[in-house]
């Protein structure tokens, strides 16, 4: 691709981004403060039960904040990944006019999505790391062994953003779909408790789900600053196939979508 | 001369699905489910760098999907398609305009899509906003504009980006006298800086001004391609005779050769000097006659009216009134045509070269049968000055105080 080129759909991208955000927040009092608002009373509502209502601990020496800290970090995941999904399945069907009437390449789209939940994951992981800094558990090399996850994370969201964002035009029962699916994912997901707490039969079921796979790593780079370079390369060689597979499905696809948009 | 625009036998076909899902079904089980429908077959032409080409044609013809093949925003599903240059479309009104946002927002997105990097676009939007002269509404979602301020906004992105192929829908008739003077104005400028352009319109009259070639679409495929004028007047000839109405019987005597439609046969002058080298001359204040004959082709006569303008040679429209405005019915002859006279008493025109325009309108004096354009010039000469100066003599009086 030319320089030039790639100039060009940049400033593409970063128009479609800006739009997003911006009718994301349009007509609210507090505007952009909510990409800042909402991190920070998640966490607050964590706290507040997780440590004060119901007291959780995984250990006696544990402090009463690491919890909330606990499950937020695996939020953080599953939060940019339900940002994605939820968009995905309409993001084709909603820009039809565009498709049909302007020159804008297909495959620009899904990116948006994906992009905006980069951008809630660096304010959450802000709001996080500030927290983590506050009660003194902030891991020094937690934020660099975080980095690669977080290329897995935008990976598989790729990947689920070009098959969604294809298969929602043929398919118009997913966006409806999506919903459940989320709530199914957040509880087969450790977001809640901890791994060790699922019976080893039941383990294998875990091993396969990409998402607690990711949840587990966030927390164990954010939270106790620990790389873990086998859980990375598997990540790696799924991820990359899985966007691969999207990346086919989409461009097979997306010739046919036009008929039926 | 550079090849702007070739397209080589290109075809596009839509596939009609049931229901969308049917298309994936299709894909993964491998077999059919849906119908073909042809919207472009076998379209072959050439458009040199720097001319013009109206597409003319019917609603559902294939001019959209021609546009929009040519805007690249649609592939060929056979032959080829070739556009050599950069390319700016202004396609159907209001189409790539998301009414939430604001004018301005729109026009940022407008110029990314049209290939604009952001330090080009933030440079451009200025002039955007200066072509457009929506004034503070710029700042407002588009859903709040009106056609005629949505199509200024779409047409300023369009043409701020100086492209070298400008494709141009249907979209400018919206927009008010000043607005379309101004837009017009500027397709003609690009073209006179050796921009090609490719223009569709249901105004004929802008299709031969602006294009000197012409393309007539029917039902998908190309009927003809050549010099505008030819085209658009055989366009015209096909239209009037499908409108004709079906099986007019002749009641009388009509010569079968006319078309089936009311028709003007002579429009000529009476009274002028004629002088050999000279246009038929009048004088001042003189007895003025135009004498009409058409034919009435079997046409109710009250649905017949003459119009007639007379236009000085500046293009001044002096005065112009019809049967229909002066509520005079029209009578016809034995034969079924039609003769009126048009009689100014003391003609009130002053020394100029004048003409004729001669309308044969309905009686909603929207629609004309026929017309005459520009048809019978004469001179007018004024037989002293002490008729004043100006277009026309104006009935007054002068009244001075006494003591």
């Amino acid at each position: 691709m030319e320089q030039a080129e790639l100039r060009r759909y940049l400033a593409l991208i970063y128009q479609l981004f800006r739009r997003d955000l911006t009718e994301r927040y349009q007509g609210t009092v507090l505007g952009f403060a909510w990409l800042l608002v909402q991190p920070l009373f998640m966490l607050g509502l964590y706290t507040l039960i997780f440590s004060e209502v119901l007291q959780v601990r995984f250990n006696a020496q544990a402090s009463n904040t690491h919890f909330a800290l606990y499950v937020f970090t695996g939020l953080l995941a599953f939060n940019a990944c339900a940002e994605v999904l939820t968009r995905s399945t309409t993001l084709i069907t909603e820009r039809r006019d565009w498709l049909l009437n302007t020159a804008l390449p297909s495959w620009i789209l899904p990116m948006i999505p994906v992009i905006v939940s980069v951008v809630l994951e660096g304010l959450a992981l802000c709001v996080l790391l500030t927290a983590l800094l506050v009660t003194g558990q902030l891991q020094v090399l937690g934020l660099v062994f975080y980095l690669p996850f977080l290329l897995i994370r935008i990976l598989f969201s790729l990947a689920a953003a070009y098959s969604l964002a294809v298969l929602g035009v043929f398919l118009r029962d997913l966006r409806q779909l999506m919903p459940a699916f989320l709530t199914v994912l957040l509880f087969i997901s450790p977001l809640l408790y901890p791994l060790e707490l699922i019976p080893t039969d039941l383990r294998p079921l875990y091993d396969w789900n990409p998402l607690a796979q990711l949840v587990e790593a966030y927390r164990a780079a954010l939270l106790q600053g620990v790389f873990e370079a086998e859980r990375f390369g598997a990540l790696l060689l799924v991820s990359t196939s899985a966007l691969v597979a999207a990346a086919w499905l989409f461009q097979s696809l997306m010739p046919r979508a036009r008929y039926v948009l | 001369m550079n090849t702007a625009i070739r397209l080589v036998k290109a075809g596009v076909c839509y596939r009609r699905y049931a229901k969308p899902r049917d298309a994936l079904f299709e894909w993964v089980l491998g077999q059919v489910r849906h119908q073909v429908f042809h919207a472009l077959q076998e379209i072959s032409f050439e458009l040199a760098q720097g001319s013009s080409l109206g597409i003319i044609g019917d609603n559902g013809a294939g001019k959209s999907t021609l546009l929009r093949l040519l805007a690249g925003n649609l592939a060929p599903s056979s032959g080829q398609c070739q556009v050599h240059g950069r390319r700016s479309a202004l396609l159907e009104l209001g189409t790539g305009l998301h009414g939430d946002y604001s004018g301005l927002e729109n026009a940022r997105l407008g110029l990314a899509l049209r290939g604009l990097d952001n330090a080009a676009i933030e440079a451009q939007l200025p002039k955007v906003l200066a072509f457009a002269e929506l004034g503070d509404f710029i700042k407002q979602p588009v859903k709040t504009y009106s056609s005629g301020m949505v199509v200024r906004l779409v047409f300023a992105v369009a043409a701020v980006v100086e492209p070298e192929i400008l494709i141009v829908d249907e979209a400018l008739s919206v927009g008010d006298q000043y607005f379309q003077k101004k837009s017009l104005d500027h397709l003609r400028a690009s073209l006179a800086q050796g921009a090609s352009l490719v223009f569709c319109s249901h105004n004929l009259y802008q299709v031969r001004e602006l294009c000197e070639q012409a393309l007539w679409l029917e039902q998908g495929k190309l009927k003809l391609l050549g010099e505008s004028q030819a085209v658009v007047d055989a366009y015209q000839d096909a239209v009037r005779a499908r409108q004709a109405p079906p099986m007019s019987t002749p009641k009388t005597s009509i010569e079968p050769s006319l078309a089936s439609f009311p028709s003007l046969q002579v429009v000529s002058l009476r009274g002028a000097q004629e002088q050999a080298g000279f246009l038929p001359m009048f004088i001042t204040w003189q007895r003025f006659v135009v004498e009409v004959r058409a034919a009435s082709a079997g046409w109710r006569l009250e649905d017949i009216h003459i119009g007639l303008v007379i236009r000085r040679n500046d293009e001044i429209q002096c005065y112009g009134i019809s049967t229909l405005h002066d509520q005079v019915p029209l009578q016809a002859q034995a034969d079924g045509s039609i003769q009126a006279r048009f009689v100014i008493e003391k003609l009130p025109l002053l020394s100029g070269e004048y003409c004729l325009e001669v309308w044969l309108i309905d009686s909603s004096g929207l629609h004309i049968y026929d017309a005459r354009e520009r048809c019978c010039p004469f001179r007018v000469q004024q037989s002293t000055q002490a008729q004043g100066i100006g277009l026309s003599w104006i009935p007054h009086q002068w009244e001075v105080e006494a003591n």
